[in-house]
């Protein structure tokens, strides 16, 4: 593509040579952009325009736009029959509307108006599941038999491994940082305290969480949000079956079991890293070591532990259900739901710990 | 049994009430209205097409039936109670005489096709499992799927799995079936072969169904009465199947004979001349 430009009384004349293609399109623009800015009429050349393809004609048009911004009168010259046709049949371009982002106040309103339609939604979730779980048993609704099994029988699985893993590992490092700065007052005894209230009261119950939410939050998520985009949701509306009762109530009753289990196996192993640490680096023996930890224990650390394990499997198990069941906009929203529905979890599940924390403190005899 | 919903069916249209009445129906989602203002009514026994453009709201139409949607405003009578004022104990009684076939099957993929079948039989019913079992091997049969029973959803052809919903559709013996889109996305032959049972089940059975579609060769093999709807969201035009072909509207007589849209005259400028001034 050539481009000369040359001044005639009343305007200025651009002639074009050489195909009018994607290769093209930029220096087109390009010069036309400068052109126009610095006169009133500019002359198309397109003579000398040996080919124009589609993206061709939408060059053209865009350069109709740009002229018409930068107040310049556009007119073409020397159209070949093939070009003219061409022309003719693309419909010429409207005013391009402005297409500034709304206003941040606008878009800080929406957010929050979101926020708050998203939350009732929850809380109207919330509701619900607790009905379906607690009341509706009494008067003889259950979910479909099994499938609590099932659900808690999944979960086990997906997560027993990488609980096994990153609890060990949690274990081994805090015991490490510990021995660490106990050994330089000869207090490597205590390490088993360290090791001990941090993975019951906190870093047990946190870590399953975490790992529950990553693996079994996006698979509740994805499941589900697969489902109400197959439409299998709605079908079992209309067959008269509460989708709550039917897909929520399992999930949640299964990981009110499968939580505080993993919980209280993550405790465990988190010790045992901490006890290979203490062997290796401390010289710490295995009956001094573990006696050490259940006399720093007190029963109120277990019980804080395992509640809040039960707190965050409802947080786990609600939020799942709940981004999956609102699922908009076909599979692809499967995908950010599951990104979503993770992220808020542990977010979540985070300020509670904190809640915990505090509250532990404040009610503490 | 059969014999029994047949008269009672039949008892209803004694009494005058058509199977379904929607008047003056007004829906849509959250801001957006689909529908302004529909009515119509589906009588005992007839088949009806509900057909219209995309967006003209026929699925909108069937959910606020099942009671998936509710309307803005307007009535809608379904076995002659409105579903949407119905406390929930009455209105799974409601659902339960009434089966859905969805345009994607909607059988839910983690279970096997006979499970899926069950599902229904198992809610409103106290039918021990091997009855369950052998009438869900009877319903497969009636729609041409025998031996199928075992099979999860994801091991059967789109044309299969759409036969699959409709024996789950029809598991209670229901009433009254609707059928969003029942031959989207098969080939002719399977979806000729699809009417064709729908036809049969509805002559044998006495059911009154309500189908969307907006294929032709459906309409013209299957429809005993067409309502159709138009863009604004409200009836363009009803009628018996034959009144339809005739009619003097220009949109209906474009859509039963398939005129496609004019390319040549688009209103407003060209391009050219936008060019050449």
């Amino acid at each position: 593509m050539q481009i000369e430009r040359r001044d005639e009384d009343g305007g200025a004349v651009l002639t074009l040579s050489g195909s009018l293609d994607a290769g093209a399109a930029g220096v087109v623009l390009q010069a036309l952009r400068r052109t126009s800015k610095a006169s009133v009429q500019l002359t198309l050349d397109l003579s000398a325009i040996r080919e124009c393809d589609t993206v061709g004609v939408a060059t053209l048009a865009e350069c109709l736009v740009i002229a018409q911004d930068h107040g310049c009168r556009l007119k073409a010259a020397g159209l070949s029959p093939a070009l003219r046709k061409a022309l003719k049949r693309a419909p010429a371009p409207s005013r391009r509307a402005s297409q500034g982002q709304a206003a941040l106040f606008e878009r800080v309103g929406d957010g929050v108006v979101h926020i708050f339609s998203s939350g009732v939604a929850f809380a109207q979730l919330l509701a619900d599941a607790a009905y379906w779980s607690l009341v509706a048993p009494l008067r003889g609704l259950l979910p479909p038999p099994g499938a609590t099994v099932d659900q808690g029988l999944r979960m086990g699985v997906q997560t027993f491994p990488i609980v096994s893993l990153t609890a060990f590992l949690l274990g081994l490092i805090v015991t490490f940082l510990g021995a660490h700065q106990l050994r330089q007052f000869g207090a490597n005894i205590f390490v088993a305290n360290l090791v001990g209230v941090a993975m019951v009261r906190e870093l047990g119950p946190l870590i399953t969480a975490i790992v529950v939410a990553g693996r079994t939050g996006s698979a509740i998520t994805a499941e589900l949000g697969t489902m109400t985009v197959g439409e299998e949701v709605d079908a079992l509306r209309t067959m008269g079956i509460d989708p709550i009762r039917f897909l929520v109530v399992p999930r949640v009753y299964a990981i009110t079991f499968t939580q505080p289990a993993l919980s209280l196996y993550a405790m465990a192993i988190g010790v045992v890293g901490g006890f290979v640490i203490s062997l290796f680096y401390l010289d710490l023996g295995a009956s001094v070591f573990f006696k050490q930890v259940f006399r720093s224990l007190a029963m109120s650390d277990l019980l804080q532990g395992l509640s809040k394990s039960v707190v965050f499997a409802w947080t786990i198990s609600l939020t799942g259900c709940f981004y999956g069941l609102r699922i908009t906009g076909g599979p692809a929203g499967v995908g950010r739901a599951t990104t979503t529905s993770v992220v808020t979890s542990i977010f979540s599940i985070i300020v509670i710990d904190s809640i915990f924390a505090v509250a532990s403190t404040v009610f503490a005899t | 049994m059969t014999e029994a919903k047949t008269e009672k069916t039949r008892s209803a249209v004694a009494q005058g009430s058509p199977v379904v009445q929607v008047r003056n129906l007004r829906a849509g989602y959250g801001d957006k209205i689909i529908i302004q203002d529909v009515s119509f009514e589906v009588h005992s026994g007839e088949i009806v097409c509900l057909i219209g453009g995309s967006g003209c709201g026929k699925s909108t139409v069937v959910r606020t039936l099942v009671g998936l949607l509710t309307p803005m405003a307007g009535e809608v009578r379904v076995l002659g109670q409105d579903p949407h004022a119905l406390s929930d104990a009455e209105r799974i009684q409601l659902l339960s005489r009434v089966g859905m076939l969805f345009q994607n099957g909607a059988l839910l993929g983690s279970m096997t096709v006979g499970d899926n079948i069950a599902l229904p039989l198992r809610e409103h019913t106290d039918l021990p499992d091997n009855v369950i079992r052998r009438i869900a091997e009877a319903k497969l049969d009636m729609v041409g799927l025998p031996g199928t029973v075992d099979l999860l959803p994801a091991e059967l052809s789109g044309g299969m799995r759409k036969r699959a919903s409709l024996s789950r559709a029809m598991a209670l013996d229901p009433d009254l079936l609707l059928c969003d889109e029942p031959s989207a996305g098969l080939d002719p032959i399977v979806a000729a072969g699809l009417d064709v049972t729908l036809r049969r089940l509805q002559r044998q059975l006495g059911m009154t169904m309500i189908v969307v579609t907006h294929e032709l060769a459906s309409i013209n093999l299957i429809a005993d009465r067409v309502v159709m709807l138009q863009g604004g969201g409200t009836v363009l035009a009803q009628g018996t199947l034959a009144a339809m072909h005739g009619s003097e509207i220009p949109a209906v007589q474009d859509f039963f004979a398939r005129t496609p849209p004019d390319e040549e005259h688009q209103g407003g400028q060209s391009l050219l001349e936008a060019l050449e001034g």
